[in-house]
């Protein structure tokens, strides 16, 4: 007689192999002659319904390479990560590393940059709401004093880069139909994920937008995140940036300054 | 930059900001010419149905089973060209 988990262990591999279960397993099951029938319709049902869930995570990346494809890679990835959560809800959270993997797709290599945002679409719409930052909490502070402060930024947001238009692919495929073709030449995107309300806003952000943004999420002053971002962009230009973005939810508090 | 100069475009940055008129919503940033604003919801998405997980239905798909494995690629990615795709 096995023990539980020995029998937990196999039967959880036996769901994820492609070929027959061994009959050393199945004499463990109750025996009433059809133990191989009924493994196999939940194990059909495990790697269908957990593809299912990656398809509603991914649904550009599916649309970008075909159904066909899509469920192919699909349940070659539930074999390989199967869920570690007893819910779906964020299912997928390795399927960008995945498909950078797969020596097929190699010729598409913007997939994988795509899937990330689409992964941190996802969070964004799941992450806890926040207060936003309002105009009494800015007012409140002497204007010379601001550059020490930090900006938080609301919980949602996600800064995704990309070597590639990543956000144009993913715009471009958010309607059926587009016909806008999109050359991989035309340069890197910066991305800037946020929930402010009930609607997750997805948007392209220049460079230097999109450093500050993340130095300001990693806990940096104002003034450290603006000379980073400048360093790099000399064009970001934090007057139309803060006109746009300080009040629009982008942030849900002022950071008090380090002593 | 020196610190001066930063504190000066900061200070201005946010005053500002302060300044203009209370921009209502989340959709503040939609006069800016340089980003675009999307707020759309994932393909396939309703009420009941946001994201992975939140379906509930048995399925009539079956899966092969079998380690066959061949990618065919019949989607949208050959709309866009050129890059490293030249390189193939």
């Amino acid at each position: 007689m096995k023990s539980l988990s020995d029998l937990q262990r196999e039967f959880c591999d036996a769901l994820r192999a492609p070929g027959a279960p061994s009959p050393v397993l199945m004499d463990e099951l109750l025996d009433d002659g059809t133990a191989p029938e009924r493994f196999n319709v939940y194990r059909n049902n495990f790697v269908v319904l957990n593809g299912d869930a990656l398809a509603d995570m991914y649904p550009t990346i599916r649309r970008l390479i075909g159904d066909e494809a899509f469920r192919s890679l699909a349940n070659r990835y539930v074999r390989t990560h199967p869920p570690e959560s007893r819910t779906l809800l964020l299912y997928g959270d390795r399927f960008p590393g995945f498909l950078e993997s797969i020596p097929e797709l190699s010729r598409l290599p913007y997939l994988s940059d795509v899937a990330r945002l689409e992964f941190a679409w996802t969070c964004a719409y799941h992450a806890p709401d926040a207060q936003l930052l309002g105009r009494d909490e800015v007012a409140s502070i002497a204007a010379e004093t601001f550059t020490r402060f930090g900006l938080e930024p609301h919980p949602s947001m996600h800064c995704i880069s990309s070597d590639y238009p990543a956000y144009r692919i993913w715009a471009a495929n958010q309607e059926e139909g587009s016909e806008e073709t999109i050359s991989l030449d035309s340069g890197p995107s910066h991305i800037l994920i946020v929930r402010p309300g009930m609607e997750v806003e997805t948007r392209e952000v220049g460079e230097g937008a999109f450093l500050f943004l993340q130095r300001l999420q990693a806990g940096d002053s104002i003034e450290d995140a603006f000379d980073m971002a400048m360093q790099s962009d000399s064009a970001f230009d934090l007057a139309e940036f803060f006109a746009h973005h300080l009040f629009d939810g982008t942030f849900c508090a002022l950071r008090k300054p380090r002593t | 930059m020196n610190k001066t100069a930063t504190k000066a475009i900061v200070a201005s940055a946010i005053t500002t900001a302060l300044a203009l008129a209370p921009l209502t919503g989340v959709q503040a940033g939609s006069g800016d010419k340089s980003e675009k604003c999307y707020g759309v919801a994932k393909a396939g998405k309703n009420d009941c149905k946001a994201g992975p997980g939140t379906s509930c239905a048995g399925s009539s798909t079956v899966d092969a089973q079998g380690n066959a494995w061949m990618l065919v690629l019949k989607g949208t990615c050959e709309k866009i060209v050129g890059g490293s795709l030249a390189a193939k």
